[in-house]
């Protein structure tokens, strides 16, 4: 193979700040999206396990859509087809006005798309948690919303942990279907690199490496949470280090 | 030869059948690089793009068709001819502007048949043909919008392709003061790109004056777009291949140069470009005549 390899390229100014840009832009993105995803997720979870048939059905639906459409097309549809189908005053707010829609869109849209997946586990997070503890919560005089709010979801949240994490580390490395709508983030700053300068292989290396350390240090983390928010004899005390 | 004549006429018969040793061997010397590469497999790979109208598209049928696709194919024949090979397989490749260059270097692809500008930058990773066409970065914008030239950008959003010199030569533009708060989009590739602008997502789409053509002649709503505004930079379009491959590169710009010399290239012209309406410029007349570099 004829290349001719250049690693000091990376440390090189513009290029080392297009890849710290770009490694802000990722983690913002991400943060941002999660910020939606956790809540929004958690709602439907739990109207997909909820009496009401129709707020099981609206929560169904929402999973079945968000979670079968690929996350390209979806990107495609919230960024290019969303603004001609609102009224115009609207549409032209999404394309014009609002701040950064680049940015805004891609978290809005991978903020629906990871809510989809967390609504699954958080559902099944609330059926581990078992009926027996919501039962005495409601018959000891709480309405069904202080019931989630104080037994259900603090436990199932500390039983879903795992699983949470993993779909966190996945929003990161989703982050970059950004780039197709023009979202600097840092796989896109790794195509600047390779386009300005050649050195594909060395920007795409640099990429890799600071996505497994965004991985590495959110893995650190969770160690920590899932330690510190354990409650005794409630979950498994495999891994469990007192 | 000198010494055979004054040494006598036995040395002059033996001088002669020598020679015809020397040119045999001289014809049977190794193949190197991308020749062989192309001998021992009996295959060739282009490497072209997907809509890049009309030098380097897919058509209907999802073939690869186009202006530079023709050429490389004139290329390929010569390149049977030059190995002697009864039948060579020829694989198409679609490639994203950004991995034109590694998929070359790295053997994936043998020739890059798109629009890929000769840049001092690129020729440090690979080498370019002669050139086969001249081209100005232009503005594709809605007659509706009143914009006719760079300036008419200034505090817009303009929108280009990923990867390309474009893309470049408008941030560049978009730094100076003149041109302060104008945003530049950048779009994976031309087809994002047309509609973007015709969404009103942007104000106006920048890259070469012929892809520009090419775009608004297969757009729904051809009458409400423009070709506009002066060239910002020219820039020549070539074929890429390997670096240090002098035997491919004659191979190559022979067959070009060939072609450039003949009343074909013409017809080759005519047939892309006529249904654009784009007459031959000046500037390309002058090339192909430059081009057709004698034997």
């Amino acid at each position: 193979m004829q290349y001719h390899w250049n690693w000091g390229i990376l440390l090189q100014q513009p290029y080392l700040g297009w890849l710290v840009e770009g490694l802000l832009v990722t983690v913002a993105l991400s943060l941002v999206a999660w910020s939606i995803a956790l809540p929004l997720g958690t709602l439907i979870g739990v109207m997909r396990g909820a009496a009401s048939p129709v707020a099981r059905g609206v929560g169904g639906t929402y999973v079945q859509v968000f979670r079968n459409i690929p996350i390209v097309v979806q990107l495609f549809l919230w960024f290019f087809v969303l603004p001609e189908v609102l009224p115009r005053t609207a549409g032209y707010f999404l394309k014009r006005e609002m701040p950064e829609p680049e940015f805004v869109t891609a978290a809005v849209c991978l903020g629906f798309y990871t809510a989809s997946r967390i609504a699954v586990i958080m559902q099944a997070g609330i059926v581990s948690v078992g009926p027996g503890k919501a039962n005495a919560a409601r018959a000891s005089g709480m309405t069904l919303s202080q019931t989630y709010r104080h037994v259900v979801l603090p436990l199932a949240f500390r039983l879903m942990l795992p699983p949470l994490v993993s779909e966190f580390l996945t929003v990161f490395k989703n982050s970059s279907i950004a780039l197709t709508i023009g979202v600097f983030e840092l796989t896109m700053q790794a195509h600047q690199i390779e386009s300005y300068t050649f050195q594909g292989f060395e920007a795409f290396a640099a990429a890799t490496v600071l996505y497994g350390a965004i991985s590495a240090g959110v893995l650190a983390a969770a160690q920590i949470l899932e330690r510190r928010v354990q409650i005794g004899g409630m979950i498994g005390t495999a891994g469990a280090r007192r | 030869m000198k010494s055979c004549i004054s040494h006598g006429s036995s040395l002059v018969a033996a001088c002669l059948i020598g020679l015809p040793i020397f040119v045999n061997a001289a014809q049977a010397e190794d193949l190197t690089g991308t020749l062989k590469k192309i001998k021992d497999s009996g295959a060739i790979t282009l490497g072209t793009r997907e809509s890049s109208v009309p030098f380097s598209y897919l058509d209907a049928q999802h073939n690869s068709v186009g202006y530079s696709v023709d050429l490389c194919l004139r290329v390929v024949e010569r390149v049977k001819q030059t190995l002697g090979l009864p039948v060579l397989q020829v694989h198409y490749v679609t490639v994203a502007p950004a991995a034109r260059i590694p998929l070359l270097t790295n053997g994936t692809i043998d020739l890059e048949c798109s629009t890929t500008s000769i840049t001092l930058a690129r020729m440090r990773q690979v080498a370019f043909s002669v050139p086969t066409f001249v081209v100005g970065a232009r503005i594709l914008a809605e007659t509706a919008s009143g914009v006719k030239d760079w300036d008419d950008l200034r505090g817009r959003v303009i929108g280009v392709a990923q990867g390309t010199n474009g893309e470049k030569t408008v941030k560049a533009l978009a730094g100076t003061p003149a041109f302060a708060g104008t945003r530049v989009l950048t779009f994976a590739d031309h087809g994002a790109g047309l509609l973007s602008l015709q969404t009103g997502r942007i104000d106006g789409y920048v890259t070469d004056d012929i892809v520009l053509a090419g775009l608004r002649s297969k757009a729904r709503d051809k009458d409400q777009l423009v070709v506009t505004g002066k060239p910002l930079t020219f820039e020549t379009f070539a074929i890429g291949l390997r670096r240090g491959d002098p035997d491919f590169q004659l191979v190559v710009d022979g067959a070009l140069a060939d072609l450039f010399r003949s009343p074909e290239i013409d017809v080759v012209y005519e047939k892309w470009f006529s249904p654009l309406g784009v007459p031959m410029s000046d500037a390309n007349t002058m090339m192909y005549k430059i081009g057709g570099i004698l034997p």
